[in-house]
């Protein structure tokens, strides 16, 4: 690791003043979980960082508000996710994929926003969470904005964020009655390795057929995205048909990549058996009904 | 040492019966688990010493290549920065700075040429660990680079791309000798085994079976990564701290490396953070040694979890292998050909290659066999010895094809084994003799685990259910010597001078346990001194399961001579003859009840509470070298460790992920010294090798290897570990073992990979033949075999 | 690591051999390639600058010339070294030109990459997502300067 400068500012302002939105070589941490390893390998070596773990409040509550939106700070640890009551009750799918994300020393220190903000298309949640029609407030010195996760994430390690821009609020919509979600964890190596295909998919049904059908896909992938395609075929019907024929759609649409756990062909096989497994696993369930 | 000197003591062969043991046998806790669990236990990797310098290793970029010019100007201008190393710098110290446990091939910095990417050039020296690695980035190497070559067959082919313009075979061992001065091959040593004739007997076999097995480069992996650490104070002296596996071997190479007496070199180890082999013979030490000396201040490296792929790993292998077999599944003939990827140094590849080499037909009574075993450089990180010796790798081979033949001939594969098995009194393909090998128990152990003869489950919709076993031997390295003091200080209490290294095997506690055991007193009253040339006597090295048995057999000798010495002065005070002394609870007593602790022992001897009684131990079997033209010998190895594993497994036919549910082992262990200990080391060695089974495999692109780090390169972790795990110890006891008890630190490794390609094919009719068996490459099998072959990579 | 792929250019043979014959104007297309200078006849040396994401690298490479055969084919050989920070790119490049419908001319290329040192041990997924950006980004560059270089010819 080559020297820098580490600043552990107390409030949000100061921590935004301390970012410099022209060099790529000032960034912030939080848990630190997956900085740390490039910097330790000096692929990536930082002139500043500017921690988070001194900001308190807001940025680390877990709530529920008014109308049903779930509202957790950027600074909340996934074990916090993990253990939260309001997370198991307003989306379940988060508290079962969180149980095998990763392990339980990397929960308890990585942050929801540090695991959006990194952009690491291997990452469990971000699929998870596009189902779910999740947003990300972003905070600069100048104001905040709220963006689109499918608008967040743009490539490989690459967002939309600005330079001088925080993550400070992550917000799940409430989930329309009856929906029904499911996360599909394909690993190729060990049990608490990332996700070599990681399939995310919600529904709901109503007069027999399928609403609001989201299927997204990450790890297989340069960044995690929602695959269209599938999801149009997931309005023609509801039945097992539709699932293999949404399945084959996934197949047929997703740009996979190959890594070192599995060729760009075998992703594209895995993203075809998940997402039907994926289905059915979510119409069995009994969530949200 | 001062001492009262009795006869040294040659009892091996009385082994007491389970009854008459107080302490072998015995679950006891293991005397470093408050040290370990409260985080006080010492590492060598926490040493810090006042002056000390941090040295990082510049490694080459190129896998084949000359080394042109070494500039290291903007490394020496990085403030902080103390000194660049070269090759140059350590030949102005040591004339020929090659070293190795085999051959003398491995420069201490490259001296003209690198034959890996990770190679090491140039070590840069700070006071700050992070200057020295920003300054180790900054040396600047130019090469001419050479053809690599990578896979070890090619390396074998005449024409291949030449690793080591020479061989240089070690002094060490003598039946290496005839390679000296070989040129132009890549193949290390060929090492070769014939008995009968294989070639008559294929001819007249009523079914011939072929095939070629393979397996990946893989990595130890022990979580604390490899360090050492020199220090000079004065003029010709160094000491070593080092987590080594073999400290004696250190002293030996470091003394030889500087052309020093071995009393100028001090090694001493503390706890290993695990070791598996990747801590063995010589590795860090002598960089360490010659940057402390021409600094002289002392100077550490320690390599970080990254560094640790391209210091030693574990051989890729080629294995091929054809079998003669009669129609009622008799088989009469086996040849194996086995090629071992050693990389671009020996270590210990070419005993791999030997050793393990003439155990590739398996263990069946075949009576005409050729085996041939070929140590083969390349352009990789280097192999050696990882928890088994090589014995995975080939048992990988001939039990997959076992299965293969017993399947194709309708046999049933556990009775097909039962009917081939070496049973004792039988000669090894050898010529060995077997005795005390318990082959058949341990197949049959594992059968009866698995309910072989009752109906299986065979899973519903894309699970299938499969299930296989296979069982595997190995010889005990040899010839080896072990050397043990026990010394009895005046109050009665001891300690154990022994040099074999706790690695988290429990050695401490094992040799305790039967220091106590002969000794009559209770284990917790043992300390045993940890490895430290100084002060603990010779041990060849911890490895291959040896200790136990070696180590443990000094161990008792030591004991017994110090109780002898204690009973020859309690005598004398006492006025009973020595043949009417018992020994026991720390008090020598007579008959008629009136007795002597041991402290009274020495009082009455020395008038006070002074004095030493020191036992000495040495233990060195008895062994007979193989023919180089036939390796024969009526000999081979001083004991036989024989492990066989079952396990039943879920495949998801749709995308190629096993599952193993349930995995057993049974473990010929001769007797379990402490049960508990024995039993974890069996299921751990299991799961190691579940790892290399189902996952693990160094990746490599050019050379490169393009997963050394923790987050790309897997371990089984506790979510892997099958839901159902079980081991058996197989106990009778070994009549010349201490106390019967055999090494087991390897045993649980043979089976597990063919045992998980077997229930692969019962599962689902497929075979893979190499290793590791990821979700890809089963599905693949998977979808050939139905037709519909996956879309190539 | 291997990238290869096909751009179908509006221009002929003679024109688009000229152009990528060219390592001047050639250069212009590869994304985040500087400074290039010829050291020898067939040899140049170039500053390759990449940048994924927040992360920069930098190599100083050397292209040499292996193989011309004129409106047919050009290989390459290119070594560098990443700047501070220990390691080697060594890639072969090869172009093959063929005529293509309606006198437009297709251009194969194929690089097989290696890195050895720290970013070929840990950077190895990124630069293998990034490289195929790249070879893209690469093709729709040269398929335009080399289409509005030639004009109305195509």
């Amino acid at each position: 690791m080559s020297p820098f400068e580490l600043l552990e500012p107390a409030s949000l302002d100061e921590a935004l003043a301390a970012l410099d939105p022209s060099d790529p070589q000032v960034r912030p941490i939080a848990g630190g979980t997956a900085l740390v390893l490039m910097m330790k390998s000096r692929v990536f070596r930082p002139q500043r960082l500017v921690s988070l773990r001194r900001l308190n409040g807001d940025l680390r509550r877990v709530r529920v508000d008014d109308d049903g939106t779930l509202r957790i700070g950027a600074l909340a640890s996934l074990s916090e996710l993990e253990r939260s009551p309001l997370v198991a009750k307003a989306a379940p799918v988060v508290a079962q994929a969180l149980r095998t994300l990763s392990n339980v020393r990397i929960r308890n220190v990585a942050t929801l926003g540090g695991h959006l903000a990194h952009g690491d298309p291997h990452m469990d949640l971000p699929p998870i969470l596009l189902t779910l029609g999740t947003r990300v407030r972003a905070s600069s010195p100048t104001g905040e904005r709220w963006i689109d996760l499918a608008d967040l994430i743009v490539g490989y390690y690459e967002t939309s964020l600005r330079g001088d821009e925080l993550i400070t609020e992550i917000a799940i919509p409430p989930l329309a009655a009856g929906t029904r979600a499911h996360y599909a964890k394909h690993t190729a190596l060990s049990a608490d390795d990332w996700p070599a295909v990681g399939v995310a998919v919600a529904f709901r049904r109503e007069n027999g057929g399928l609403r609001d059908a989201r299927v997204a896909v990450s790890a297989a992938t340069e960044r995690p995205i929602r695959l269209s395609a599938a999801e149009a075929v997931l309005t023609e019907g509801g039945g097992p048909e539709t699932f293999a024929h949404a399945a084959d759609a996934a197949a047929d649409e997703v740009q996979t990549l190959g890594d070192l756990r599995g060729s760009a062909a075998y992703k594209r096989e895995m993203v075809r058996v998940h997402v039907r497994r994926a289905l059915h696993a979510a119409d069995a369930s009994t969530e949200g009904r | 040492m001062a001492g009262v000197k009795t006869p040294p003591a040659t009892d091996v062969t009385a082994v007491p019966a389970l009854d008459a043991l107080r302490e072998v046998s015995r679950n006891v806790k293991r005397v470093e688990s408050v040290e370990k669990v409260t985080g006080s236990a010492e590492y060598i990797h926490n040493l810090r010493l006042p002056g000390m310098l941090y040295g990082k290793i510049v490694r080459s970029t190129v896998p084949h290549g000359r080394v042109v010019s070494i500039d290291t100007s903007a490394a020496l201008a990085v403030p902080g920065v103390h000194r660049v190393i070269t090759g140059a710098d350590v030949l102005t110290l040591v004339k020929n700075p090659h070293y190795g446990p085999a051959f003398h091939d491995q420069p201490i910095l490259a001296v003209d040429k690198v034959r890996f990417v990770g190679d090491p050039v140039a070590v840069v020296l700070a006071a700050d660990p992070h200057v020295a690695e920003e300054a180790a980035d900054l040396v600047e190497v130019t090469y001419e680079t050479l053809e690599p070559v990578f896979d070890e067959v090619a390396a074998a082919q005449p024409g291949a791309p030449i690793v080591h313009d020479e061989l240089k075979p070690a002094g060490t061992f003598t039946d290496l000798k005839y390679l000296a001065g070989r040129s132009g091959t890549n193949i290390a040593l060929d090492a070769m085994v014939r008995h009968g004739d294989a070639e008559a007997a294929f001819a007249r076999a009523d079914r011939v079976f072929e095939e070629t097995y393979r397996t990946g480069q893989v990595m130890h992996t022990p979580l604390e990564p490899l360090v050492s650490v020199a220090e000079s104070r004065a003029r010709e002296e160094l000491i070593i701290h080092t987590a080594s596996q073999s400290p004696s071997f250190v002293r030996m190479e470091v003394s030889r490396l500087l052309g020093w007496p071995e009393n100028k070199v001090r090694v001493r180890t503390a706890y290993l953070g695990g070791g598996f082999g990747a801590k063995l013979y010589i590795k860090l030490e002598a960089l360490v040694a010659v940057c402390a000396l021409l600094v002289r201040r002392p100077v550490k490296i320690s390599l970080t979890m990254e560094e640790q792929f391209l210091m030693i790993t574990k051989h890729g292998t080629t294995v091929k292998i054809k079998s003669g077999v009669t129609h009622d599944g008799t088989v009469i003939a086996r040849r194996t050909e086995t090629y071992w990827n050693g990389g671009a140094y020996a270590d210990i590849g070419p005993r791999v290659t030997q050793k393990s080499g003439f155990t590739a037909a398996g263990p069946y009574d075949i009576e005409n066999v050729s085996m041939d075993s070929f140590a083969c450089y390349t352009n990789l990180p280097p192999a050696g010895a990882l928890r088994g010796f090589g014995i995975p790798q080939l048992v990988w081979a001939y039990e997959s094809h076992t299965e293969e033949i017993a399947r194709e001939l309708g046999l049933d594969p556990v009775e097909f084994r039962l009917r081939n098995a070496l049973r004792d009194g039988r000669p090894h393909a050898t010529g060995t003799i077997m005795e005390n090998a318990r082959i058949v128990d341990c197949i049959e152990n594992v059968a009866k685990r698995l309910e072989w003869e009752k109906p299986f489950e065979r899973g519903s919709g894309p699970i299938k259910r499969g299930r296989g076993i296979a069982v595997g031997f190995k010889a005990s390295i040899s010839p080896t010597t072990s050397v043990a003091i026990l010394n009895v200080y005046g109050d009665g209490s001891c300690g154990l001078h022994c040099g074999t290294v706790d690695m988290g095997q429990g050695s401490d506690t094992a040799m305790a346990q039967v220091a106590a055991e002969a000794l009559g007193i209770r284990t917790e009253e043992v300390r045993v001194l940890h490895p430290d040339t100084d002060m603990t006597p010779y041990d060849m090295a911890t490895l291959g399961s040896r200790s136990t048995y070696h180590m443990g057999n000094a161990v008792r000798l030591a004991a017994l001579d110090a109780r002898r010495q204690l009973i020859a002065l309690a005598a004398q005070s006492l006025g009973v003859p020595e043949d009417q002394l018992a020994c026991k609870d720390g008090a020598v007593s007579a008959s008629d009840g009136r007795r002597k602790t041991f402290r009274e022992i020495f009082v009455d001897r020395f008038g006070m509470q002074a004095g030493n009684v020191v036992g000495f131990g040495t233990f060195a079997p008895e062994y007979e070298k193989a023919d180089p033209k036939t390796g024969q010998s009526p000999n081979i190895t001083p004991f036989w460790m024989v492990g066989a594993t079952g396990v039943e497994i879920e495949v998801d036919t749709e995308t190629g992920r096993i599952t193993v549910t349930k995995m057993v082992t049974a473990g010929d262990v001769g007797r379990a010294i402490n049960p508990e200990i024995v039993v974890r080391q069996l299921d751990g060695a299991a799961i190691m090798q579940l790892g290399a089974t189902l996952f693990e495999q160094m990746i490599f692109d050019g050379g490169q290897v393009v997963n050394a780090s923790l987050a790309d390169y897997k371990i089984p972790g506790i979510h892997d570990v099958p839901h159902h795990i079980a081991s058996d110890l197989i106990e009778v006891p070994h009549p010349r073992a201490p106390y019967g008890a055999k090494g087991v630190g390897e045993s649980g490794t043979f089976g597990v990979s063919p045992a998980i390609a077997n229930a692969l094919a019962d599962a689902c009719g497929v075979r893979v033949r190499e290793l590791p068996l990821t979700p890809e490459r089963v599905l693949r099998a998977i979808r050939s075999k139905s037709g519909d072959p996956l879309e190539e990579a | 690591m291997q990238t290869s792929g096909t751009i179908t250019i509006g221009a002929q043979r003679a024109d688009v051999y000229a152009f990528v014959s060219d390592p001047q104007r050639l250069a212009t297309c590869i994304p985040g390639c500087s400074d290039l200078k010829e050291i020898e006849p067939g040899k140049y040396a170039a500053v390759l600058s990449n940048k994924v994401a927040f992360l920069s690298v930098k190599f100083d490479v050397v292209v040499q010339i292996v193989r011309e055969v004129p409106n047919e084919a050009i290989d390459a050989t290119i070594t560098g070294n990443p700047v501070g920070l220990a390691g080697r790119l060594e890639a072969r490049a090869g172009v093959r030109l063929a005529d293509a419908d309606g006198g437009a001319t297709q251009i194969a290329y194929d690089v097989d990459l290696g890195l050895t040192g720290k970013l070929g041990g840990l950077g190895q997924p990124v630069f293998k997502a990034k490289s195929e950006e790249l070879s893209r980004v690469f093709g729709t560059n040269l398929k335009a300067a080399i289409e509005s270089s030639s004009g109305a010819r195509a």
